[in-house]
């Protein structure tokens, strides 16, 4: 016999829903994970690039050194801090290390902040 | 294609990539902070390492898997009309081959 579904309140409103920063963090782990997927064929050209030849190694070195391509760099590499930072937390959290409400807090704004902290001192060390 | 890498083994699988990869990203970033190659040739004879060689292999290889398995959670999650769905997975799915053999020629080209 089907089961007749119960009416539940829905609020959708995402301009108004407050989320918890573990929330946000998540969302922001999944949208990371997108980006570097699609940067997948970019960092591709820049390996082969880079090793084919002479020319191609400096191509890319100044590249990654324009004004353009530090931005560029910067943003992937947030991404890739964040994915990274979240990713140890969660396989932390398998784990059951941090569950609890306030150290899931804690780590998690330490991702919000950590992740573009370190992008920011691998952009200015890397170029 | 969609058979495989599902349910459990998909989950336990993108945690297992996941502890290489991070440990390769941070093993490659720390090395160009510590060492950066100075020139094309000291960046192409690091790269033709055999033991270099074949962790970057296995990386890259690894990458195309985690990124399967992410990219298709993604589609499943937002993308509902059975033939878009097919479509989006489909064309992901071909990328990532395409790109598995780039990467192959890329350090296998560098390594012999």
């Amino acid at each position: 016999m089907p089961m007749t579904p119960v009416a539940r309140p829905r609020f959708l409103n995402l301009l108004q829903i407050r989320f918890p920063v573990p929330a946000v963090i998540s969302i922001m782990h999944r949208a990371s994970g997108a980006a570097l997927l699609l940067s997948i064929p970019l960092m591709l050209w820049l390996l082969d690039r880079s090793l084919e030849s002479e020319s191609g190694f400096h191509e890319v070195l100044s590249l990654l050194g324009s004004p353009g391509g530090r931005v560029l760099l910067f943003l992937l590499l947030w991404a890739l801090s964040h994915h990274l930072l979240a990713g140890i937390r969660y396989l932390l959290i398998d784990v059951e290390v941090g569950v609890e409400k306030s150290a899931a807090r804690r780590s998690a704004w330490l991702v919000a902040f950590g992740a573009p902290l370190l992008a920011l001192l691998l952009t200015g060390a890397l170029t | 294609m969609t058979r495989r890498a599902q349910g459990l083994n998909g989950w336990l699988l993108q945690r297992l990539s996941a502890a290489w990869l991070g440990l390769y990203a941070i093993f490659f970033l720390a090395l160009l902070l510590v060492s950066p190659p100075p020139d094309h040739a000291a960046w192409r004879g690091w790269m033709a390492e055999p033991p270099m060689a074949v962790a970057t292999l296995v990386t890259l290889l690894l990458l195309l898997v985690h990124a399967w398995i992410g990219g298709r959670d993604i589609i499943q999650d937002y993308l509902h009309p059975l033939a878009a769905r097919g479509v989006a997975l489909s064309l992901l799915g071909l990328a990532l081959l395409a790109c598995g053999a780039w990467a192959l020629l890329i350090v296998v080209g560098v390594a012999t």
